[in-house]
């Protein structure tokens, strides 16, 4: 405690010169080299270093992000412009751009019918939806198989085979149960997540070191205590990293689904690009669906940093 | 009024009678039968796998004997209690929580409030050099640290019985010693009795009262020793010198059994001892 006043304004002092020296681009380099070997000995305590650094990072990795698209987004558009590539098989950014920011004419016919924003929100609100449901049945049946043992040997042995089906295979099912449509496109997305998400969670479950529980217990937790207070902060890391992975499970098996029978959404609006021979149309699906789960991906990781705070601390 | 009372209670002894038990197929111990005085502090030591951390299971009331029976102060071990606190190596500490949280958990299972809890948590830390950690996580705590926190929280319960499974085997040499003194210092001023499981024959003989030697497997009782040299303890003194000889040959003479061929022991003990 004590430490980190002093240690903060060493920071800042040693960071000055450096800051001033930004404007000068001719002499950046040179400084700059300077700068960080006379920042080194100075060195703050970590704990107020970590905040900056870690958004330092942050704003590197979003520059190099951007880079690398205005990269490849110049090369394409020169192997457009030269016919290298085929614009009308792979329409370059100035083509597409343009016209996913005006918002793609409504497509399709009759109830079919969709528009850029209906299919956004239909991908969306189906994969959302399926993915809660998913992980929430996986972390209660994971917890029950954890409890009891006569479940372990009767459902984790069906659990473990229905875990690889890909989740496209239950599409038939789906639409005769359900029909075609939202329903079944978060059917899809439950079983795409269901399977692996209660292997991982029995995993985790039945990971949490013999000790802690043994010291919850000496502590006089017991029972849904033990489960709240215990297991399932012990076992919160990995559950959010599987947590994560099945998102991207989760945005396939929708995109997959609505690509193959259910007539809606992102996915559907690529298959309708394919129809009509729009190849506009598909590559707006293309980078809206790229963007978007890059975007949810992220949205995880600032909720696992959140929820696992601690493990980010130090 | 709770405090005079504690001082009051008799120290609590644990009596270990005909006991076995069994994981499976294992046979973890087999017919033990072990007195631990009241307020004492006895020091289990043995080769690995000999069923001395399953005893620690047992009083902690965390296994049940297959046979024999246990009993804490008097009366038949039934499920852990609060009264009876554990020090394992690692994974003492909850690692979402911090220090103070930590110590506070204790607390607050036993339906105190929040901010009582922490501000108890908050002295008890303070008493041991702590109080400048009280914010960090286990993570952000060194070795040593994290220990102090979790011998902090045992005795946070003024339990009857503290059960120790090689608590300090993690830590340096140095570290050790000083929280081999945290230990003595934090014990002697309670009634408690300890029961500790080590590998380390100096640690065993700077704090015990009592030491028993565990062998084989299944485990049995070989050899229990009374020590009453007053502590602080030099170890070149006489008598511990020579309790220390009859230790390592009884550890030497344990291992040999397990995982060596005993032409393959000669051979290479030959590289480090004389004659």
């Amino acid at each position: 405690m004590n430490a980190s006043g002093p240690g903060h304004k060493l920071f800042e002092q040693s960071l000055t010169p450096s800051e001033l020296q930004l404007d000068d681009a001719a002499q950046n380099v040179r400084h700059n080299a300077e700068a960080i070997t006379q920042t080194t000995p100075a060195r703050p305590p970590r704990a107020t270093a970590k905040p900056r650094g870690r958004m330092g990072v942050a704003w590197r990795e979003a520059a190099w992000l951007l880079f690398a698209w205005v990269l490849i987004a110049a090369v394409w558009e020169l192997g457009a412009y030269t016919e290298v590539l085929n614009p009308r098989i792979l329409p370059p950014p100035s083509q597409t751009i343009p016209y996913l920011l005006q918002g793609p004419a409504p497509a399709g016919i009759g109830s079919q019918r969709t528009t850029f924003l209906g299919a956004i929100v239909d991908t969306l609100s189906r994969v959302g939806i399926g993915y809660l449901l998913g992980i929430f049945a996986a972390m209660m049946l994971g917890a029950l198989i954890v409890r009891y043992k006569p479940l372990r040997h009767l459902c984790y042995p069906i659990v473990q085979t229905l875990a690889p089906v890909s989740p496209v295979a239950w599409i038939p099912f789906a639409i005769a149960l359900v029909g075609i449509g939202s329903p079944a496109a978060v059917f899809v997305v439950f079983m795409a997540i269901f399977g692996s998400m209660t292997v991982s969670a029995v995993a985790a479950f039945d990971g949490v070191p013999e000790e802690m529980l043994k010291v919850g217990r000496s502590l006089g937790t017991s029972g849904g205590q033990m489960w709240t207070r215990v297991i399932i902060p012990a076992a919160a890391p990995n559950l959010m990293v599987m947590a994560r992975m099945s998102f991207f499970a989760a945005w396939m098996a929708v995109l997959a689904g609505e690509m193959a029978g259910i007539n809606s959404g992102l996915g559907y609006l690529i298959i309708l690009g394919q129809q009509m021979y729009n190849m506009k149309l598909v590559m707006v699906g293309i980078i809206t669906i790229g963007v978007l789960g890059f975007v949810i991906d992220r949205l995880l990781l600032l909720i696992q940093r959140r929820l696992l705070w601690w493990e980010y601390r130090q | 009024m709770n405090e005079m009372n504690r001082k009051k209670r008799l120290p609590t002894e644990v009596v270990f009678e005909n006991v076995s038990k069994r994981f499976g197929e294992k046979q973890a111990t087999q017919d033990v039968s072990l007195k631990v005085p009241g307020g004492s502090f006895t020091v289990i030591i043995g080769p690995s796998g000999c069923g001395k951390s399953t005893l620690l299971g047992l009083a902690a009331g965390l296994d049940e004997p297959s046979d024999g029976y246990v009993f804490v102060g008097g009366r038949e071990v039934a499920g852990p209690t609060p009264e009876v606190a554990l020090l394992f190596q690692y994974y003492n500490l909850f690692p979402w929580l911090t220090a103070c949280d930590n110590v506070a958990f204790a607390f607050r299972n036993r339906g105190m409030p929040r901010k009582e809890a922490r501000r108890r948590a908050m002295e008890l830390l303070a008493n041991v050099g702590l109080g400048d950690y009280a914010d960090k996580v286990p993570d952000e705590l060194s070795g040593g640290m994290k220990q102090r926190v979790a011998l902090v929280r045992s005795f946070a319960l003024q339990p009857v019985l503290l059960l120790m499974d090689e608590p300090f085997a993690a830590l340096d040499h140095q570290t050790r010693r000083i929280m081999q003194s945290y230990l003595l210092m934090t014990w002697q001023a309670t009634d408690a009795t300890v029961i500790m499981v080590t590998h380390d024959l100096d640690e065993a003989l700077y704090l015990a009262d009592r030491l028993v030697l565990f062998s084989g497997s299944p485990g049995t009782i070989s050899e229990v020793i009374d020590i009453d040299v007053p502590r602080p303890r030099r170890l070149d003194e006489g008598s511990l010198a020579a309790i220390r000889k009859r230790l390592e040959a009884h550890l030497e003479k344990e291992v040999a059994y397990d995982e060596f061929t005993e032409t393959e022991l000669a051979r290479v003990m030959g590289y480090t001892r004389g004659g």
